[in-house]
């Protein structure tokens, strides 16, 4: 007769699971016109980012986040889980090659798919997260192209946020969902929003909406243009 | 003779979103001493998801049930049918309550175990694993059967004792799958017929499974079930319920379910149907049955 007092199930071994992946892409413009505070400020914003998904024990084995800068187009972090993220520090460059940049941030996002496919991990639809103050300076055909594919497949969900004089009708044409304008400077609001949505995303269960807090609310980090 | 033990509890997800438990379990020993089994999971984002999965678990083993008692065989027809019937039942619900189908969405996972085999259904995730028994709980060879929905080429398979009927159903993303409302849900459902021998049965719903499945070798993860057939299997026989349920190691599984060991690998409502028809000593399984 097994004793009641103790749990007779406690002894059994756990399949070791990798946990299913959410992964996020950060297209981040770092052409000349970033320079200065605004891209003091893209870089504060990214500790926090940093911070934020390190405080969430979930969201640190689940959400993986790559960096591509441009330009020049580098991906400058391949990616990683959030708690092995560490925020690079970026400085700004030269010109503003968008369109190859999202290619490139569409290319590592199948990628990592397929690894995952690969190796039996699962996860959820990828975000390419394009953060930019201007204009492209390089041809965008194919880049639209590859979002209107990906948004109509549900391969992955783009967004595209514009910072104080960034072509916010051009980032109209580039995004499927509407290009959300940065208030000010609040990069750390922001990716403290982001953060929270890809938590919300990296716990979400088969069938269930994934609640985002709306960023252009009174309160929030984005207008709209 | 079957005995089994039930458990549910809500996931932390969903306390902490002020969500109930919206999975649902159901089992019953009908004529002829057949096994009948059945979880639901109701979508997270369904308004009546625990009772479109209440509807659906009793819908079917009342159904199978009355069929067994009626002296039914043909265990697939039977588990079409009773699908069917879940199906029509929660729609109905819905139509009743002015609601979309989609707001009484949940999983089906059935099985029917009777003396000379089973059969299952299953639509969406979560997962059925079952065992033959075997020489005590050693490894057995297990029979290949080409063509059947839970054949994976996979020969290392074959050495093991516990085996998954369906690999659990997902849309592309993790957090997609298929629910019993959806218009498609009786062309999708997958039935596994003539499972041969079966001794050990577990149903559960998704919350469990990064717990008792390796996903990269798409394999059952043996010493989980080893761990959770033993105290089933190794209780006295005083302490089974006319129904054969075992209620004090239902309460001690609740417990286990609960515990922090389970939360820190999942945060979903999680439940789980195990049932045996080995005895004490259980060596002589085929004689039991």
């Amino acid at each position: 007769m097994p004793d009641l007092e103790q749990i007779p199930f406690e002894g059994v071994e756990f399949a070791d699971n990798p946990e299913p992946r959410c992964p996020c892409v950060l297209l981040l413009d770092t052409s000349y016109s970033m320079s200065g505070e605004k891209i003091a400020e893209l870089n504060r914003g990214l500790e926090r980012f940093s911070e934020e998904l390190h405080s969430d024990a979930m969201a640190a084995k689940r959400v993986e986040v790559a960096i591509v800068t441009f330009g020049p187009v580098q991906t400058i972090q391949h990616f990683v889980t959030a708690d092995e993220f560490r925020a690079p520090k970026l400085d700004a460059d030269v010109d503003t090659p968008m369109g190859s940049a999202i290619e490139r941030a569409i290319e590592l996002v199948e990628e990592r798919k397929a690894t995952c496919r690969a190796n039996g991990i699962g996860y959820y639809r990828p975000w390419v997260f394009l953060i930019t103050d201007g204009a492209p300076t390089d041809d965008v055909s194919l880049a639209i192209a590859a979002i209107r594919d990906g948004e109509d497949s549900k391969s992955f969900a783009f967004y595209a946020v514009g910072v104080m004089e960034a072509d916010m009708s051009c980032l109209a044409q580039i995004s499927v969902r509407q290009p959300l304008k940065l208030r000010g400077l609040s990069f750390r609001e922001l990716f403290v929003w982001l953060s929270n949505s890809l938590s919300s995303v990296s716990r979400s269960q088969p069938g269930e909406a994934v609640p985002l807090v709306n960023p252009t609310a009174p309160d929030g980090w984005a207008l709209v243009d | 003779m079957w005995r089994f033990v039930t458990a549910r509890v809500t996931g932390t997800s969903h306390t902490k979103a002020g969500l109930p438990c919206q999975d649902q379990f159901y089992c019953r020993v009908a004529g002829n001493q057949t096994l009948v089994a059945a979880v639901a999971d109701g979508a997270g984002s369904a308004a009546w998801a625990e009772r479109g999965a209440d509807i659906a678990v009793k819908t079917v083993v009342d159904f199978l049930s009355c069929q067994l008692d009626d002296g039914r065989l043909d265990y697939d027809a039977m588990l079409r049918e009773a699908a069917v019937e879940a199906r029509e039942t929660v729609l109905a619900e819905a139509r009743r309550c002015g609601a979309e189908p989609r707001d009484l969405a949940s999983t089906l996972l059935v099985t029917v175990v009777g003396p000379d085999g089973g059969s299952a259904l299953q639509v969406g995730d979560g997962v059925i694993v079952v065992s033959d028994g075997g020489n005590g709980w050693g490894w057995v060879f297990w029979p290949q059967r080409g063509g059947y929905a839970n054949q994976v080429p996979n020969p290392k398979r074959d050495t093991k004792k516990f085996r998954w009927i369906f690999w659990p159903q997902r849309g592309e993303y993790a957090n997609t799958t298929h629910f019993l409302t959806d218009a498609d849900a009786l062309e999708r459902l997958r039935i596994a017929p003539r499972l041969g021998k079966v001794t050990d049965v577990a149903l559960m719903t998704d919350g469990l499974e990064s717990l008792a499945l390796h996903y990269a070798s798409t394999s059952v993860h043996e010493p989980f079930f080893h761990g959770m057939f033993r105290p089933l299997v190794d209780a006295d026989e005083a302490d089974v319920y006319e129904n054969r349920e075992i209620k004090h190691l239902s309460a001690s599984l609740k417990r286990f379910l609960s515990s922090e060991r389970v939360g820190l690998r999942t945060d979903d409502d999680v439940s789980l149907i195990l049932a045996s028809c080995r005895q004490q000593g259980h060596q002589e399984c085929r004689n039991s049955i």
